[in-house]
């Protein structure tokens, strides 16, 4: 255990108590994870929309649509990362820094794919003729960049929370490193994937009903709320999987060793069976408020399982320094609260023009 | 030292950080600019009442859009990513020093993606009022993400009271941080305008196409005549270092100079002939010529920004390397294996030196140096013995003042010395040919002055030493150069090499 404390990085002192980034950091991940959950179920049911729109129309205006709300969710998927990228950094800068060098050129060319997806996206959305065969290989090919930004950002996450795994570095000082090794990597990511879905699935399903009106929605409706509701299932085997290989003494605590963090997992289980069942009922409303509120339990279990991870090495956490930020911290929220503000009026204006 | 590089010696960490930050910045700094010129234009567009203006902005906002969203936005990412890979200690230090900034800077971004969106989607579709409103807003958000990511960048050449106080507000507010954001502001106009030539010459034709020339080249007239003062009143904020480095002191920054000074002349040459002159034969082409011009200026600029902070990361509190200013003078002679937590070796031993000199070189200078197309020095030590490069080692604040000391102990320095001859000549010399090799005065002036001394009447190693005609006299001055002059290394040669090297110079003097 020494030698792994000797090579984590000193951490840097942070403005403002530990606590306060920890809750902003949850607070964006949370809207990170929704938008993300949009934008990649909107770019696999785009693709599905192609090809399935060979032979039937109602596929394709479907995948047209999606095409036209891809690029939108791209954008606030990405800057709602930057938020809770930015706070993990604060307090847990060191191990993060660490986990993404060892990753270095991986890592770095995700902005390079990333970019080449995100133009994939507009010339699919700008495109209003062309060829539907192009257009469902460039869905395939977005739905593919944004899966595999998921799989490097999930290596450098779980990687930061192994310092035992950092001796690779020497073997892998160029970046091309990818934390396979680690067993908790691939289930975390299968999780994350089906977690996406049903989070984009509902949020089709409230789409549809909106866009399309009460009888041209059924369809997408249903497709939506299957997706979900499949989906919702489908994480539940790399959920236990992924509980079961944790370390010891991390199942311990989500495993009857401490009764609160029991009774989360346990909500987070259920959470999950009752949103995929609300979802195949086609109870939207009320199967989109229990993911709602299981995501909540689900980014704080998140943030238990990482404090967890790093407890041995809680001598190379931030702690506060002697200048405080505590002022400025509070302007930040002021700014946050009317720049918030701000937005809504925009969109509330235009859409009231848009409207008369 | 604190932490692990991403280690790619052969394009090297500069180079990466150089061409990510350049391509970024051209088209951030567009997304600044090009919000006013929107806004402005189609206002324009609405006063003289001409559809093809309003049909213009709106063609320009979708190449805005497709620029500023997708490339400006990720290219951004691409930047944090990138310095946290090459510098992680200095991102580190700059994340937890300014993190409510950059939380702001992210807000303004939020909104900047809003009011982009509605600007583009809406145009023709809401009230003119509304979607000029909405236009005012973007620019202001992409405005004031300026003002606070280029407090930052300031901050890091001149950190000004920040050092004794370490408090926010002056880091912010630091000596360059006015002239620098007024300079920006302009260049961020004048790149609006290059753009705008663009997008006008490649969808118009004829007499429009002139029209909107005009335009653009009045919105570039009016930034430079911003832009150049303002780049004076920046110049006058420079660390006096940086100043000395453009006098001449900095290979880099002189080059960077020449081909900023060049880039703004031709830029001007072409906004005078083509603009003012032959309006008519301005058309894509020459827009791409222009733009190539002033993305040159730019990039020239940001070298000169970055090298003028050399030796350091952040100005007078960290150096490239990592290690804080203050941290120094307790490390510098210790073992620099001991003291890095990202080393493989821990101790040198005669079986691994020249891995332990890689290990070193990786740590002290990698920062700036690579194996490969930039600033390889490896290039200049081919024709340098081992002890040459030892001594230069050793005497790397003398040579320049943008570099900084060696950190390590003596068999450190000889470990780097050996992992540069081997790199270079594939093998270590043979350590007993040398020292019997001959004694030439001319060759030994070469080996041990003339990195920073010339064989010429107007150098100080001449002009100093004017009354000493003894050989033994000069040897004394051989045997305490460190003790005259702080930044000079001590003689290392052996007792012949310094008395022939004393004669030799007592003999060119007295032929001068």
């Amino acid at each position: 255990m020494n030698n792994l404390i000797n090579i984590i990085p000193n951490p840097d002192p942070l403005p403002v108590a530990a606590g306060w980034f920890q809750f902003l950091s949850h607070f964006t991940y949370y809207f990170h994870l929704i938008s993300v959950g949009i934008m990649f179920t909107i770019a696999i049911s785009m693709t599905v929309g192609y090809f399935k729109g060979k032979s039937d129309d109602n596929w394709l205006s479907f995948g047209k649509d999606m095409a036209h709300l891809l690029p939108f969710t791209i954008a606030f998927a990405i800057n709602l990362g930057v938020a809770p990228l930015l706070f993990i950094q604060v307090i847990h800068g060191n191990f993060f820094y660490t986990a993404s060098t060892l990753i270095g050129t991986n890592w770095i060319l995700l902005v390079v794919i990333l970019i080449l997806g995100y133009y994939a996206a507009y010339w699919i959305s700008f495109r209003e003729s062309g060829k539907h065969g192009t257009k469902k290989y460039l869905g395939l090919f977005v739905s593919i960049v944004l899966a595999w930004t998921g799989f490097i950002l999930v290596n450098v996450n779980t990687l930061a929370l192994r310092p035992s795994l950092w001796k690779e570095y020497f073997a892998h000082m160029g970046g091309f490193h990818l934390n396979t090794g680690d067993p908790t990597m691939i289930p975390r990511y299968t999780f994350y994937l089906f977690l996406l879905l049903a989070i984009g699935g509902l949020f089709i399903t409230v789409y549809s009903k909106f866009k399309y009106g009460k009888e041209k929605s059924k369809p997408w409706i249903a497709y939506g709320a299957s997706l979900a509701g499949y989906s919702c299932f489908l994480t539940l085997p790399s959920f236990i999987y992924y509980m079961r290989i944790l370390p010891h003494n991390i199942r311990e605590v989500f495993l009857t060793g401490d009764a609160i963090w029991t009774i989360v997992s346990v909500f987070c289980f259920f959470g999950l069976i009752i949103a995929g069942y609300l979802s195949l009922q086609r109870r939207i409303i009320p199967a989109s408020v229990v993911m709602g509120l299981n995501m909540v339990i689900f980014v704080i279990m998140r943030g238990k399982v990482r404090s967890l991870f790093l407890e041995p090495f809680s001598e190379k956490f931030s702690i506060v320094g002697t200048n405080t930020q505590y002022p400025v911290m509070a302007l930040f929220l002021v700014i946050l609260a009317a720049g918030l503000a701000l937005i809504f009026w925009m969109l509330w204006k235009t859409h009231k023009e848009l409207k008369s | 030292m604190n932490y692990p590089v991403w280690y790619i010696p052969l394009i090297g960490g500069p180079l990466i950080i150089a061409f990510v930050a350049i391509v970024h910045v051209v088209v951030s700094h567009f997304a600044v600019g090009g919000g006013l010129w929107l806004v402005l234009t189609e206002k324009k567009g609405y006063r003289e009442n001409k559809d093809y203006i309003v049909d213009y902005v709106k063609k320009h906002a979708k190449f805005f859009l497709l620029l500023t969203m997708v490339f400006s936005a990720l290219t951004g990412v691409g930047i944090w990513f990138t310095i946290a890979l090459i510098h992680p200690d200095a991102t580190s230090h700059l994340i937890h020093t300014f993190v409510f900034g950059w939380a702001i800077e992210w807000v303004l971004f939020v909104i900047e993606i809003v009011a982009a969106f509605l600007y583009f989607y809406n145009f023709g579709k809401i009230s003119k009022k509304l979607h000029l409103l909405i236009g005012w807003i973007y620019f202001f958000a992409a405005w004031g993400s300026l003002l606070v990511i280029n407090a930052i960048l300031a901050f890091m050449l001149t950190p000004g009271k920040w050092i004794a106080t370490q408090n926010f507000w002056d880091g912010i507010f630091n000596p360059s941080y006015l002239s620098s954001t007024a300079f920006r502001t302009f260049l961020c106009f004048a790149l609006a305008g290059s753009y705008g030539l663009m997008t006008a010459t490649r969808k118009f034709k004829g007499e429009q196409k002139n029209e909107l020339v005009k335009y653009n080249g009045k919105w570039i007239f009016w930034s430079l005549a911003g832009l150049i003062p303002s780049a004076f009143w920046y110049y006058s904020t420079f660390p006096k270092q940086a100043m000395e480095g453009l006098a001449g002191s900095s290979a880099i920054m002189v080059s960077s100079l020449w081909h900023l000074i060049i880039s703004l002349g031709l830029f001007i040459l072409f906004l005078i002939f083509l603009y003012l002159w032959k309006t008519n034969k301005f058309g894509f082409k020459s827009s791409i010529a222009m733009f190539l011009t002033i993305f040159v200026f730019f990039g020239a600029f940001e070298f000169i920004r970055e090298a003028g902070r050399k030796p350091y990361i952040i100005k007078d509190y960290m150096y490239s390397t990592g290690i804080r200013v203050a941290d120094f003078d307790q490390i510098k002679d210790k073992s620099i294996l001991q003291n890095a937590k990202w080393t493989e070796i821990k101790e040198v031993t005669p079986d691994n030196a020249v891995k332990a000199g890689g290990e070193i070189f990786r740590i002290q200078c990698y920062a700036c140096h690579s194996l490969g197309i930039k600033n390889n020095i490896n290039k200049k030590m081919a024709d340098w013995d081992l002890k040459k490069i030892k001594r230069i080692v050793g005497s790397l604040k003398g040579i320049t003042p943008f570099m900084t000391e060696f950190v390590g102990n003596e068999i450190e320095k000889d470990a780097l010395a050996k992992w540069f001859y081997w790199e270079v000549h594939g093998e270590l010399p043979q350590e007993e040919v040398e020292e019997g090799g001959a004694l030439d005065g001319p060759a030994l002036f070469e080996s041990f002055c003339s990195d920073c001394h010339e064989n010429s009447p107007d150098d100080p190693l001449f002009l100093k030493t004017t009354n000493i005609t003894e050989i033994d006299g000069m040897m004394d001055i051989l045997s305490k150069l460190d003790e005259l002059n702080e930044d000079m290394p001590p003689f290392e040669g052996s007792d012949k090499e310094k008395k022939v090297l004393a004669e030799y110079i007592i003999k060119s003097r007295s032929k001068k």
